[in-house]
């Protein structure tokens, strides 16, 4: 990851897609295979890496994605289809209410019908966030 | 507490449960209907899965061992209860209301209470838009 485009730093990257976890810039060189990412508490996933500089924050991508698999789940299933509303309202504050998030995320990944309510909750895990000093 | 069972092969997990009289939350599971497992509410946890597992939907096999009461699975039933009690409206129509009973047997703090405003001020779920 070494081109910069005009203005921006590497702040961190998502090494595998929607659900595969957000990592900051400092772990940067880790390799991306399918064992490699699992101490840091992330997986390879689709392989879709995504890039934020700067100009982003870790929670915007959040945000973002969780705004994906709200609008993507399919309904059926309670952890799912009320995990992604009622998470998408609570990470729109300011201020995240990170007991609550930890225990909307456990419901969605050990009682969810599918893998988009299992790991729809990746993105705003809370081992993740903590790696980003601000923001 | 454990308990050995036996079972034949089509029973449900939750028929079993019933039929042993251990209780486990239920809400779109209605026996003689076919299970869909939807709601979530009846999950147990199976060992050596990596996820809970509706116990409406699953029959049992040789060797199974199942857990309807640590503290994972009742996290789970709590807070698939309460996520559906943050959308219900202020009034009850029904006497017997299902999930109000359920978030009893299970204790649930008031968090997601929807019955006083006074209480909805100070509930961490959000009601939705």
């Amino acid at each position: 990851m070494r081109r910069h485009e005009e203005g921006h730093t590497f702040y961190g990257y998502l090494p595998g897609g929607a659900s595969g976890g957000i990592l900051p810039a400092s772990l940067g060189d880790v390799p991306l295979d399918f064992d490699t990412l699992q101490p840091y508490g992330c997986f390879i996933g689709s392989a879709a890496v995504i890039v934020l500089s700067n100009q982003d924050t870790a929670k915007a991508a959040a945000r973002n994605m969780m705004r994906f698999f709200e609008h993507e789940s399919c309904g059926q299933c309670t952890p799912c289809r009320a995990g992604t509303a009622k998470t998408n309202m609570l990470i729109a504050k300011d201020d995240w209410d990170k007991p609550l998030l930890a225990e909307l995320s456990q419901v969605m990944r050990d009682a969810s019908i599918c893998g988009l309510g299992q790991a729809a909750s990746n993105p705003v895990d809370y081992r993740h966030q903590i790696l980003f000093q601000t923001n | 507490m454990a308990v050995r069972f036996t079972a034949p092969v089509n029973e449900t997990l939750i028929e079993i449960a019933d039929r042993l009289g251990i209780e486990i939350p239920r809400l779109c599971y209605k026996a003689g209907m076919e299970a869909v497992g939807n709601c979530r509410s009846c999950m147990v946890e199976i060992k050596g899965e990596r996820v809970l597992a509706a116990s409406c939907c699953r029959t049992a096999t040789a060797g199974m061992q199942v857990t309807t009461n640590n503290e994972r699975v009742r996290k789970s039933q709590q807070l698939v209860i309460e996520l559906l009690q943050a959308d219900m409206p202020e009034r009850e129509y029904t006497r017997h209301n299902e999930v109000d009973e359920w978030a009893v047997k299970l204790k649930l703090e008031s968090r997601g209470s929807r019955r006083a405003p006074p209480c909805r001020q100070t509930c961490r779920m959000p009601p939705s838009r």
